[in-house]
């Protein structure tokens, strides 16, 4: 979901780049007490591993001709919280942007907010009313929060492609923003499946790792 | 560092190399969700363009040198794998030592311990563990 380059207009990703500028600045001031000897290597190895799945892109389900990838934001922000998240996230896209030519240089704000900030956030928003021992419901939660953080990046990609002149005369937004949702919700099942899946391997090896610890190393307990 | 963070890094990577450089050669080579939506509607990048990228080695995943295929994807991957863990890393002793700067301040300035962490959970935390 990487938005190339001449895609945007210089309003739309000059104001993308200071939102997600300031987010990331506020990000990495907030990080501070999180970055720890258990965190700092969970961040490098999720970071590298969320790079590396990007790259395996998948059959789209019920939509022949079209790929999808992981986008991992909002996994990130589960596993270790908005802001650390957030500075994954926004490494990986830069060095895609800068190193592999995936993604506009200057759409990096918008590619940082779609793929980073937001999902990061809602992530940390599924982990924070995540207490208890109701595991069932917490996955559940983690799924839907998946597919709604895919959906809700690609349909941002579409307000940001109308505000910047790109839809041709002929397709009205509406056409636009449900073709890319369509897309985006065969792709947020797979996101939200593969978060499912990531959370639990990383909550059974390395509870204690994982961002706001405590309710869910005790939940562990409770099921255990 | 404990063994624990050091099996978690080294067990992580080879899974995220192993990734980027083996199963990724596999992937679909489809246009991803946004790409298909361009272009079926017919959406275009402006004229005008926009900002060039600086010039790299591993333009679309693959290196330059190498013709397209298994060694050129997997030389790619691993490079971008291998880049990314080192500035994660690199940002991370940043913070943590900032972190230990501020703390070490805090204590000088206040003299009294205090937990980093929010009133309660420190409590939690302690019962949490074996």
């Amino acid at each position: 979901m990487h938005i190339a380059s001449g895609m945007l207009s210089p309003p739309v990703w000059g104001t993308m780049a200071v939102v997600s500028g300031a987010a990331l600045a506020g990000a990495l001031v907030a990080a501070r007490k999180q970055a720890d000897e258990r965190r700092v290597p969970l961040m490098g190895v999720m970071g590298a591993f969320i790079f590396a799945a990007q790259m395996v892109n998948f059959s789209v389900p019920l939509v022949p001709g079209t790929s999808g990838h992981l986008g991992g934001g909002f996994l990130l922000g589960i596993l270790l919280g908005p802001w650390l998240g957030m500075i994954a996230m926004a490494s990986i896209l830069v060095v895609q942007a800068l190193v592999f030519q995936d993604g506009g240089v200057e759409a990096l704000g918008a590619n940082v907010f779609a793929m980073g900030v937001l999902p990061c956030l809602l992530g940390a928003l599924v982990r924070g009313v995540w207490h208890g021992p109701r595991r069932r419901l917490a996955y559940a939660m983690t799924l839907a929060g998946g597919i709604v953080a895919v959906v809700a990046g690609s349909a941002l990609v579409i307000v940001w492609l109308d505000c910047s002149h790109r839809i041709p005369a002929g397709v009205t937004f509406t056409q636009a923003l449900s073709l890319m949702t369509v897309i985006h919700l065969a792709i947020g099942v797979v996101e939200g499946v593969v978060s499912v899946a990531v959370v639990r391997f990383v909550l059974a090896s390395r509870p204690e790792a994982v961002w706001g610890d405590t309710a869910l190393a005790s939940a562990e307990e409770a099921s255990a | 560092m404990t063994a624990r963070n050091r099996h978690t890094l080294i067990a992580g990577a080879l899974v995220a190399l192993l990734v980027a450089g083996v199963v990724s050669y596999f992937a679909s080579r489809n246009p991803d969700g946004l790409e298909a939506t361009q272009v079926r509607l017919g959406i275009a990048a402006s004229p005008d363009g926009g900002v060039a990228p600086p010039p790299s080695p591993f333009k679309d995943y693959g290196l330059r040198w190498l013709p397209a295929g298994f060694a050129s994807n997997a030389v790619a991957g691993l490079a971008g794998t291998v880049l990314v863990l080192a500035i994660l890393l690199g940002l991370g002793a940043l913070l943590k030592r900032s972190r230990q700067t501020e703390a070490t301040e805090a204590t000088r300035s206040t003299l009294t311990l205090r937990s980093p962490l929010p009133q309660g959970e420190g409590e939690q935390r302690q019962s949490s563990r074996p």
